[in-house]
């Protein structure tokens, strides 16, 4: 669990930065296989929602142009050093991950 | 008794599902539109977003991949519930939407794909307005396959 997601938090005057990489191909399901020649089927993460412990600060929406390997940057108010912070994501196939870390 | 007993475990169960079917929603047809006029229709129907200097569209002017065309989105107003990326020219042009919560500054950083040089258009929902930016975009390489 969590091997697909990268997060990193800053924490200043009341603000909490979260910068986020997760690991997906992100496939439009346009591409085709240098090697088989066939088209490489769509997949795509669909959602993520980010938490500050069971509060949801952010929720996104995304489609196949969100780049491979997404990043993701924000900022929220009211967590303080210590707090925990989970990012989840869900693809269009259904599969999950999350991570969750401790406010630095 | 029995019956009052049932409907309030009905009731305790549509609210215990409620915010689980809040967490499970992607805009099948916006996502699905490809004219970017389908895609502002199925968000946010007969609403035409007005024009504003309150958005700033943070993005290269002249993109050498766009499979990763970085782009940072703020506003200078209160009160944003959601910020929508679109791509005029993408087989699909919405591309991202952000629902923030109250505790968000209004502002999010993403990397997306930009098929071919297009307007680049960011809209904002706040509790009463629909706001909008455009950014023409020049990309050498398109980012779509």
């Amino acid at each position: 669990m969590g091997d697909s997601i990268r997060i990193r938090t800053e924490h200043h005057a009341g603000w909490t930065t979260v910068r986020s990489i997760i690991r997906h191909p992100m496939e439009t399901g346009f591409r085709v296989d240098p090697e088989t020649g066939r088209v490489v089927p769509a997949h795509y993460i669909t959602e993520v929602l980010c938490r500050h412990g069971d509060d949801v600060v952010l929720r996104c929406e995304w489609s196949r142009a969100v780049s491979r390997n997404p990043y993701l940057s924000f900022e929220f108010s009211g967590a303080r050093p210590g707090d925990a912070f989970t990012l989840a994501w869900t693809d269009n196939r259904g599969a999950s991950d999350s991570a969750t870390v401790t406010i630095a | 008794m029995q019956r009052r007993a049932l409907l309030g475990v009905l009731a305790t169960v549509t609210l215990l599902l409620r915010p689980l079917a809040a967490l499970a929603q992607w805009h099948q047809e916006a996502f699905s539109a490809e004219q970017l006029a389908g895609a502002l229709r199925a968000l946010f129907g007969d609403r035409v977003p007005e024009s504003s200097t309150a958005i700033t569209l943070d993005v290269e002017p002249r993109i050498e991949n766009g499979a990763v065309v970085p782009v940072q989105i703020s506003v200078a107003v209160d009160a944003v519930t959601s910020i929508s990326i679109f791509a005029q020219k993408n087989p699909n042009p919405l591309l991202a939407r952000f629902h923030l919560s109250a505790r968000c500054r209004p502002m999010v950083a993403t990397r997306v794909k930009v098929g071919a040089p297009s307007d680049l258009m960011v809209v904002v929902e706040t509790r009463d307005q629909l706001l909008s930016t455009r950014r023409f975009v020049e990309v050498v390489e398109g980012g779509c396959s």
